[in-house]
């Protein structure tokens, strides 16, 4: 039995934009969910959604060249051939800079080299009130962050099908790189959250850019769009220029950051702007877009 | 000396701090290694004085020398270089550079030809500072070579200060090593103490001496990081408290230092950077 | 002649996909035995390249035909060297009407406009 499953990803462009608030805003108005957190740098929707973790697993990234010191007569050929400069000069690995080619291995005359795999993060299952969270941590400065993140969509999809829910929410990461693009390839909508800054704005563009290369639909939110009315308006234009819709505008709001460091989720406790029927519009567009 | 500017969670201030500790100085290079999205640029006024674009190498095959072995394709561990029954097919923006499909080719097959992966750009302000920033192109997967490109601008008789990218992975790495002191800016939040820890994390590794300070605070919530840097023993430099009107000026591309309050917080910084750092 | 349509389920009922290369299934007519059958998309899980590997599946199943709402350059390109005949049709039909456009000539045939290969 299959069931069809969509999958939405908010994602920013530019950090702090309100990207993890908006998504924990979204999440009460799903009922067969499961939430996926890509942002693996800085993984935060566990702080507020999850019990323990239930499930562990270690997520092993490309593979590292080990030297055998017995082998090894310091040619240095390895070193030369490295476009990474990945190798120091006492033969140790250098911290973050290999990239996992197995060209040293490769042109090895002894064959002292061998690659091994290599531990780079944890991928975590938890439960929480709303469905099934998937999570990652990379262990800081390692690489492939990018195959991380489109391990974390895996199991989400694979917890998605095992538990018969047809959405799953996924929190990306800021920026345009591997991480981003592994956020949002194959979803179903982009919600592109952005703010009424010059920073905000040149973002914006740099991101919708990425996401055209990539053939998704994508809805705007505009989060404390009273910072700037008139850079509001600016991205209001730009957006209906390049024919995509602003579908929220949301008010910089004192008490969403209270309820968000009491660890509540606004949308919980708060009635005003989320019986609004912007918000409730807001909701409605997403589910029929993806 | 090279201070970089660093904070895990995206849109803390990192680049609030760095236009405006730059702005400060009488002499200083700025460096946004935010090369995915830089916004320096932004806040900064000057002339552009120069522009360089950051290159990659990648595969071309020469179809009439192929034998079809699949050798290269067997070799690329990122799936950039894939041999079909009718010819080769490459995607260079997966390809990582490392030179091996070419060294494995028995028939020489292949050549390398350039492909611009981002630029370099720098702008020199009306009263002599520089700021150089590096723009990833979109679609390209990684920004490392940029970063290394912008860092390789580093004046070593002057203070450097470097923006770094949000979150800790490679980009942050390639951005952060080297620098002889860390300033992690972070919000008193627990998305923002959460992040700050990875971060600790990385600099430990890479043996950064750090300090904080605390953008955005409000003393209901400051207790947040001032628990977690006295725990782990980690100086506060300063605050940058929350105030819309900060927040007004920064949509609207401009410094704070015309602001009294906000200048005093950066003289106060500044003091107690210089005595941290020569501690 | 096996032709392939990315799918959101593994029958010919199924729900037609947009995205070729992240689909979750692709469902197969073979058109000697007149059956259809399924296979999962393994490309859904790639981080990269997902368009290639997609490809690369159906060429091992023998697939000659291919039928898709959109099929960005790149899959071109990867159908065109695995000798697969890309198709295009519009709207959102169920994979079996797909299959009555193809045969009642209501698909429009793709092109790849081949690089200069040295």
């Amino acid at each position: 039995m299959v069931n069809i499953m969509r999958e939405i990803a908010v994602i920013s462009g530019k950090g702090g934009t309100g990207k993890t608030s908006l998504l924990l805003n979204i999440i009460p108005y799903f009922d067969d969910l499961v939430i996926a957190d890509c942002d693996v740098d800085a993984p935060d929707l566990h702080i507020l959604l999850a019990k323990e973790i239930y499930k562990t697993r270690d997520f092993i990234g490309f593979k590292r060249p080990s030297i055998d010191d017995t082998l090894c007569n310091q040619c240095g050929i390895c070193k030369t051939m490295c476009r990474f400069h990945a190798i120091n000069d006492d033969y140790t690995l250098k911290q973050g800079a290999c990239e996992g080619c197995q060209v040293c291995a490769y042109v090895c005359p002894n064959n002292a080299i061998t690659m091994h795999d290599y531990i780079i993060g944890s991928l975590f299952n938890r439960h929480t009130n709303f469905g099934e969270l998937i999570d990652a941590r990379l262990i800081p400065g390692e690489e492939s962050s990018g195959k991380l993140v489109s391990e974390v969509r895996n199991i989400a999809r694979e917890e998605a099908i095992i538990q018969k829910k047809d959405t799953i929410l996924i929190d990306g990461s800021p920026g345009i790189a591997c991480n981003v693009i592994s956020s949002i390839t194959g979803v179903d909508l982009i919600v592109l959250v952005t703010e009424p800054s010059m920073s905000g704005f040149h973002d914006l563009k740099r991101v919708l850019t990425l996401i055209k290369i990539f053939s998704i639909p994508v809805k705007i939110v505009i989060n404390k769009y009273d910072l700037s009315l008139e850079k509001t308006a600016e991205i209001k234009e730009y957006a209906a220029l390049k024919g995509i819709d602003v579908i929220l505008e949301i008010p910089y709001d004192n008490q969403m950051l209270a309820s968000i460091q009491d660890c509540v989720i606004p949308s919980l406790t708060q009635t005003t702007f989320f019986q609004s029927s912007a918000w409730l519009t807001f909701i409605d567009t997403i589910k029929k877009n993806a | 000396m090279k201070l970089a500017i660093l904070s895990g969670k995206g849109g803390t201030g990192k680049t609030m701090l760095s236009v405006n500790l730059f702005s400060y100085k009488n002499h200083a290079v700025l460096l946004d290694c935010d090369v995915e999205e830089p916004n320096d640029h932004l806040f900064i006024e000057g002339r552009l004085f120069h522009k360089e674009l950051v290159t990659k190498q990648y595969p071309v095959v020469t179809e009439t020398r192929c034998i079809h072995c699949e050798r290269c394709g067997d070799f690329c561990q990122f799936n950039a270089i894939v041999p079909t029954k009718k010819r080769i097919l490459v995607y260079e923006e997966l390809c990582h550079d490392c030179g091996g499909c070419k060294l494995v080719c028995p028939t020489n097959a292949i050549r390398y030809e350039n492909k611009a992966v981002g630029t370099i750009t720098s702008i020199m302000t009306p009263t002599n500072k520089q700021l150089i920033y590096g723009t990833l192109e979109i679609g390209e997967i990684s920004g490392v070579s940029i970063i290394e490109h912008v860092k390789k601008q580093i004046q070593p008789d002057q203070y450097n200060i470097i923006d770094c990218p949000p979150g800790t992975s490679c980009s942050t790495v390639e951005a952060v090593q080297g620098a002889d002191y860390a300033i992690i800016v972070t919000e008193p939040t627990v998305f923002g103490k959460s992040d700050m820890a990875m971060v600790v994390e990385l600099l430990d590794k890479l043996h950064i001496p750090r300090g904080i300070i605390i953008n955005k605070a409000d003393l209901l919530y400051d207790h947040i990081i001032e628990e977690y840097a006295k725990d782990n023993n980690i100086s506060i430099l300063g605050k940058i408290p929350f105030e819309k009107t900060y927040a007004k000026e920064l949509a609207n591309g401009n410094t704070l230092l015309h602001n009294k309050e906000f200048l005093n917080a950066i003289q106060h910084i500044t003091t107690q950077l210089d005595g941290e750092y020569n501690a | 002649m096996k032709i392939a349509i990315p799918a959101q389920g593994d029958n010919q009922y199924a729900k037609t996909s947009a995205r070729f290369a992240r689909c979750s299934h692709f469902v197969i007519y073979d058109s000697t035995s007149l059956t259809f059958y399924a296979i999962e998309n393994s490309a859904i899980k790639a981080q990269s390249g997902a368009g290639i590997e997609a490809v690369k599946q159906l060429a091992s199943e023998d697939v000659t035909v291919v039928i898709a709402p959109h099929l960005g350059p790149k899959a071109l390109d990867a159908l065109d060297a695995l000798s697969i005949k890309p198709y295009q049709y519009d709207g959102q039909p169920l994979v079996r009407e797909v299959l009555y456009k193809y045969f009642e000539k209501d698909v429009k045939e793709l092109h790849y406009a081949t690089q200069t290969h040295v």
